[in-house]
């Protein structure tokens, strides 16, 4: 398939708005992950990243769409002013997201992640129908591979892939039974990580199929996709579906793993999915890379993740640097991975991995060039 | 397209017709009882597909592209009513589990050990030409020479389930 290319990208997190201020936050060590408990819940406070009640009573009022629906398109504006609004018809919209408007259940009703996204493409005037993916917490990343597909042919010029998802009771209490969440905020790759810290955010990318230039640059990228088929909720012991998605990524880019400067993986924290990944990376030829995750600064934002995680790469390769992993002090994996403590500057970081997995074995890896 | 087999039905309590085609088909697949509706629906969809096969000829390359419009609504109830009595609040891992709508699709790969892409769309209707046209271009792209692709729903009152095995020319 033909490389597409990244016009602009936008994310908006509790750690702060816009991709330049998310970026130096994580580079000055602030994290937005705090002790929160649901309000009447018997559920008991955890660990996560959440918007407070200020931000979330803003997002409501912007715009006459759901808070997740406003929050998005208020993430979509400033990226959509890159193109015409003549472009909107070769425009289509891709949402990637696990549980989309999951705050507006009730006992009798539930709606389609599809409303979601229609509601988006009215709020935005794009006429073309919409599509969700939803491939669990590798979402983010399979959108942008959902696009590359869809933009092989002339019929889009644009996609513009929007992940968004809400940190709900409803969420927490299923981590909760699930015993996954981290006890303090969590620590990806550590020797003392003890599960994930959920969070939420939105990230927005515009993409096209011709070559442009984001900050003067070109970015491009191509990927690959593989399950596991291993367990519905856990990693595969041997990271085969990691492996087979990154080996293809690399066939497809025509990278080999000497060129590959800088990965960010899913790094949960949560002791299996940080164990797959240094086990894949290893048997990719990947262990000497440099590696971070950003979770520990922003918690695990589920299906918008993946998004939220490949701006703050674009924007490491932007800079040349790889920024630090928080919460991270000491390899805690049976395979060694390069971490740096510190943000490590890079002569040049042309070449960049990100890659997420999630429950129902999914995998999904994305090679990002810089030119 | 190699082969195609359609499951509908209408205004059919779903338990006893999946009991019905699990015994008829011989499925003898033990998780299959601890699975929502819409994994036992997908389950069976691909069962049967498979099953008709003259011999196993799909590869373990094989990608699994399905799309849903409710998705797991059903199970997000269940999961939500779950958690509505603070008296009695007891969210489960098994239930909670099946509120992602990608998880049939992880269990048809599982069940057939498919390590393809696996993928579940959303959409308001099923999208034939934009799904064609997507697995034209994975089978460009990767070593996959197969894809189970469908349509898949379940509501409480109607469920469908329509699955295409397709093979790369």
């Amino acid at each position: 398939m033909n490389d597409v290319y990244i016009l602009d990208t936008n994310v908006i997190t509790p750690l702060g708005k816009g991709v330049e201020n998310v970026y130096e936050a994580i580079r000055a060590g602030r994290t937005s992950i705090a002790e929160y408990r649901f309000p009447k819940s018997p559920l008991p406070p955890y660990f996560v990243s959440k918007f407070s009640e200020d931000e979330t009573d803003n997002f409501r009022q912007l715009n006459e769409g759901s808070l997740l629906e406003n929050a998005i398109v208020e993430a979509a504006g400033p990226i959509m002013s890159k193109i015409d609004h003549s472009d909107l018809k070769k425009t289509i919209l891709i949402v990637a997201t696990t549980k989309g408007n999951i705050d507006q259940i009730n006992s009798n009703s539930s709606q389609s992640l599809i409303s979601l996204a229609k509601n988006i493409t009215g709020l935005l005037q794009i006429p073309n129908k919409p599509l969700v993916v939803s491939n669990a917490c590798a979402s983010g990343v399979s959108a942008l591979l959902v696009a590359q597909n869809l933009l092989q042919s002339d019929k889009y010029q644009y996609a513009l892939v929007c992940g968004g998802d809400l940190l709900t009771e409803f969420v927490l209490s299923g981590f909760h039974a699930f015993q996954a969440v981290s006890k303090g905020p969590c620590k990806p790759y550590d020797k003392n990580r003890s599960g994930m810290t959920p969070g939420e955010g939105i990230g927005t990318f515009l993409i096209s199929r011709s070559p442009v230039k984001m900050n003067g640059k070109s970015y491009s990228f191509q990927g690959s996709q593989a399950n596991d088929a291993n367990h519905i909720s856990g990693p595969s012991r041997t990271g085969r579906g990691l492996q087979k998605a990154i080996r293809e990524a690399m066939r497809h880019t025509g990278v080999s793993n000497e060129e590959i400067s800088a990965l960010n993986c899913h790094g949960t924290g949560t002791i299996y999915n940080d164990e797959m990944e240094a086990i894949a990376l290893n048997k990719t030829g990947l262990a000497d890379t440099p590696i971070n995750s950003y979770k520990g600064a922003f918690g695990h934002c589920f299906g918008a993740a993946g998004l939220i995680e490949s701006a703050i790469c674009l924007e490491q390769m932007k800079r040349n640097e790889v920024l630090p992993s928080m919460g991270f002090s000491e390899v805690g994996t049976s395979m060694e991975l390069t971490i740096p403590v510190n943000s490590l500057p890079l002569s040049n970081l042309d070449c960049s991995l990100k890659t997420s997995s999630g429950f129902g074995g999914n995998n999904s890896a994305v090679i990002f060039k810089k030119s | 397209m190699d082969c195609q087999r359609e499951l509908e039905s209408e205004n059919t309590d779903f338990k006893s017709f999946s009991a019905l085609l699990y015994e008829r088909y011989d499925l003898s697949y033990p998780k299959f009882f601890k699975m929502d509706e819409l994994c036992k629906l997908g389950i069976l969809g691909a069962h049967i597909l498979f099953s008709k096969l003259a011999e196993k000829e799909y590869s373990q390359d094989t990608a699994v592209i399905l799309s849903t419009k409710t998705g797991c609504l059903y199970s997000d109830l269940r999961h939500y009513k779950s958690i509505q009595n603070s008296e009695k609040y007891f969210p489960s891992p098994a239930e909670f589990v099946y509120t992602l709508p990608n998880i049939v699709v992880g269990e048809i790969c599982i069940k057939h050990n498919l390590l393809g892409e696996s993928t579940c769309f959303i959409t308001e209707t099923p999208e034939d030409e934009m799904v064609k046209s997507y697995i034209e271009n994975l089978f460009i792209a990767e070593k996959t020479t197969y894809c189970l692709v469908g349509w898949l729903d379940f509501r409480e009152s109607s469920y469908n389930c329509q699955f295409s095995l397709i093979k790369k020319n």
